[in-house]
């Protein structure tokens, strides 16, 4: 099929070539009368405008790369933060008018390939989704001199402009909340080592317990489901006579609640759990689970205003978001 | 802020303007040293090359458009078919040297923007994800000629790969004829979707054969419509004894419409559900499930889209699936 031209639009609607070209390229300078006439022959015809070639003229592409830099180990996990955060920003993105490129970047390989691409002109700015301290490839994208927002903190030292959620305050509120409840000897389970939300989290249970003059007691996990029973298992081990876990994410919650029912203990009544993140599942375990509320989608709308920001021109500053503390039953 | 040329980059590495082009273009055909010295200007002058200049040259492009339609009623979801499909399907095409651009559609706007996107040649192939039925976009997509397939069944004469759904929902259903249930009732998916009503189906023939009467309430595939729907069941029939749920999402939300009701799974209700998610395992009790790998069917369609830039016919792959039995029903 030969798609209809600029010229055959014009001689439908009977009108020059340079008033079809305003009208669909969304000019406010033609007569609505002409507008409709325009319209009208675009309808009947099919007709499609050349992005390429329109863009060739205003030097934009009107996409925007998202860019998910993950370690291998969470490569086929289902977490849900994946399809959370992608779907937010978007569905923000393209309110905005923006095309979405979507780039895994797990390997050296998927790395070149996002850099080539990334200074291949293909893309207006970048929302870089980085997951690992010692990741390359924020550093490698600030060289680029491409507009880039981080969702989160860069782990490494570069000066990226971010959005992130305050993990510190609400790890602090979790915490406090299993003090009040009159708990004694509050365990945690840790994300990953160089993950800096994980980080920021176990920072905030430290502070805590050492103002109440408590002993921190702590297993590392992976951020999954299967990490999170195996460090409660260790936990109830190591400390038999615990009374409380905070949990720096909803899915190893679950994990540690599976490993409670398994060792016999009793949710919240001989073990109270926080989580963090509050994901949707949250609300569907058993006992539903109290946890520390992670803005996603308020998130994705801040990076997305922020990343606009610098195309424009604008300033730059970091965006760091309040978490709030949901109670439910575990705790 | 004006670009830099390809003739400054030139000027400041001290080579030829067909060098840089050769390098920015990845071509093999620069020595290592040249290599160096252009992308050691290109950084420190901020060069981007044209990337719309090129492609509207060669006409051609690397690009593949992966769109999945948006979840009921504009709500962002966790569900982890999503991730599952879009990282699996991003992977193999991006071995195979393609670029993925994902383009979310549920609106009428950004159903248009698909289109347009696709009509002005940005892509040379397009996957489709969980379509619903009354999406015109297949269509007319289709009617553009891009090589083109579906991941799960879409409109007549676009190449798909399903899993069995009808096989896996009678194995699901005669599971629970075989524990002895008789009341069995179903939640079923969106039923403009070619999946929920292949489970549908698959449930009712199966009831039909042994002189069961159906009970069936409708949901979205959510966590919070299988809650409901659960619901809406005890109150219809307060005797059943067993439900299956056409995902595992919404056996998560009928798990607790159950608990709340106060009925014992699986003494009182057995539960099955379909897909066999990470978070089945994790249930209280854990699921009994049909478990259809989305992966494979996310790696097969990715192959099968590869297969039609070869040249490939695009033959339907129909790929198996088996129930899991946990302590559910």
């Amino acid at each position: 099929m030969r798609r209809p031209t600029l010229e055959a639009v014009a001689a439908r609607a009977g009108v020059s070539r340079a008033t079809v070209s305003r009208v669909v390229n969304g000019g406010t300078t033609v007569t609505a009368e002409l507008r409709e006439a325009v319209m009208r022959a675009v309808d009947e015809m099919g007709y499609v405008p050349n992005l390429a070639a329109r863009s060739l003229v205003t030097q934009r592409t009107d996409s925007i790369a998202l860019v998910v830099s993950e370690p291998p180990t969470r490569v086929f996990s289902d977490d849900p933060m994946f399809s959370t955060v992608i779907r937010s920003a978007s569905a923000e993105l393209e309110a905005a008018d923006k095309q979405v490129i979507l780039m895994l970047a797990g390997t050296p390989t998927s790395h070149a390939r996002v850099e080539r691409y990334l200074t291949g002109g293909h893309v207006d700015g970048v929302m870089l989704i980085s997951m690992h301290g010692a990741d390359p490839l924020p550093a490698a994208i600030m060289r680029m001199r491409v507009p880039v927002v981080s969702h989160g903190r860069p782990a490494v030292n570069v000066n990226l402009p971010y959005v992130d959620n305050d993990n510190v305050g609400g790890a602090e509120a979790a915490v406090r909340h299993l003090l009040d409840r009159g708990r004694r000897r509050i365990a945690t389970i840790a994300g990953p080592p160089d993950m800096i939300g994980g980080q920021d989290r176990l920072a905030g249970y430290r502070s805590v317990l050492q103002g109440s003059d408590r002993r921190s007691i702590v297993a590392i996990g992976d951020f999954t489901r299967e990490s999170g029973a195996i460090a409660m298992r260790q936990l109830l081990e190591d400390d038999p006579g615990l009374d409380a876990v905070f949990v720096a994410n909803d899915l190893m919650a679950i994990g540690a609640l599976q490993a409670l029912r398994q060792a016999g203990r009793r949710v919240p009544d001989d073990v109270a759990v926080v989580g963090f993140d509050d994901i949707e599942a949250a609300s569907y375990t058993e006992p539903p689970l109290t946890t520390v509320r992670q803005p996603f989608r308020e998130q994705a709308a801040a990076m997305v205003r922020l990343l606009l920001r610098l195309l424009e021109g604008g300033p730059a500053d970091p965006v760091v978001l309040p978490t709030e503390l949901i109670v439910r039953e575990s705790a | 802020m004006r670009r830099p040329t390809l003739e400054a980059v030139a000027a400041r590495a001290g080579v030829s303007k067909s060098s840089v082009s050769r390098v920015v273009n990845g071509e093999a055909t620069v020595s290592p040293q040249i290599r160096d010295l252009v992308i050691r200007a290109v950084r420190e002058l901020g060069y981007v090359p044209n990337g719309a200049a090129r492609s509207l040259a060669t006409q051609r492009t690397s690009a593949v458009a992966v769109i999945v339609s948006d979840p009921p009623k504009g709500l962002v979801s966790d569900d982890p078919m999503f991730s599952a499909v879009v990282r699996t399907v991003s992977r193999e095409l991006e071995a195979a040297g393609k670029q993925v651009t994902l383009m979310l559609a549920g609106s009428p706007e950004s159903q248009l923007r698909v289109e347009q996107f696709v009509a002005a040649g940005h892509v040379a192939g397009v996957m489709l994800v969980s379509m619903h039925g009354a999406d015109p976009l297949p269509g007319s997509l289709a009617r553009m000629g891009v090589p083109m397939v579906s991941h799960g069944k879409s409109v007549a004469g676009v190449p798909y790969v399903d899993n069995d759904n009808l096989g896996g929902a009678t194995v699901a259903v005669k599971h629970l004829l075989d524990m002895g249930r008789r009341r069995i009732a179903t939640i079923t998916g969106p039923l403009d979707m070619v999946a929920s009503q292949d489970r549908l189906t698959g449930y009712r023939e199966t009831l039909r054969d042994t002189g069961r009467r159906s009970i069936v309430a409708i949901g979205d595939f959510t966590r919070i419509s299988g809650a409901e729907g659960m619901r809406q069941l005890l109150d219809d029939d307060p005797a059943l004894d067993a439900v299956f749920a056409a995902n595992d999402l919404m056996a998560i939300g009928a798990l607790r419409a159950l608990r709340e009701a106060g009925r014992r799974v699986p003494e009182d209700v057995a539960v099955v559900g379909f897909d066999d998610i990470e978070a089945a395992s994790y249930t209280t009790p854990p699921l009994t499930t049909v478990r259809s790998s989305m992966r494979d069917q996310a790696l097969a369609t990715a192959r099968l889209l590869l297969g039609l830039f070869e040249g490939g016919s695009g033959v339907p792959v129909i790929m198996p699936n088996e129930l899991v039995i946990r302590e559910s029903a």
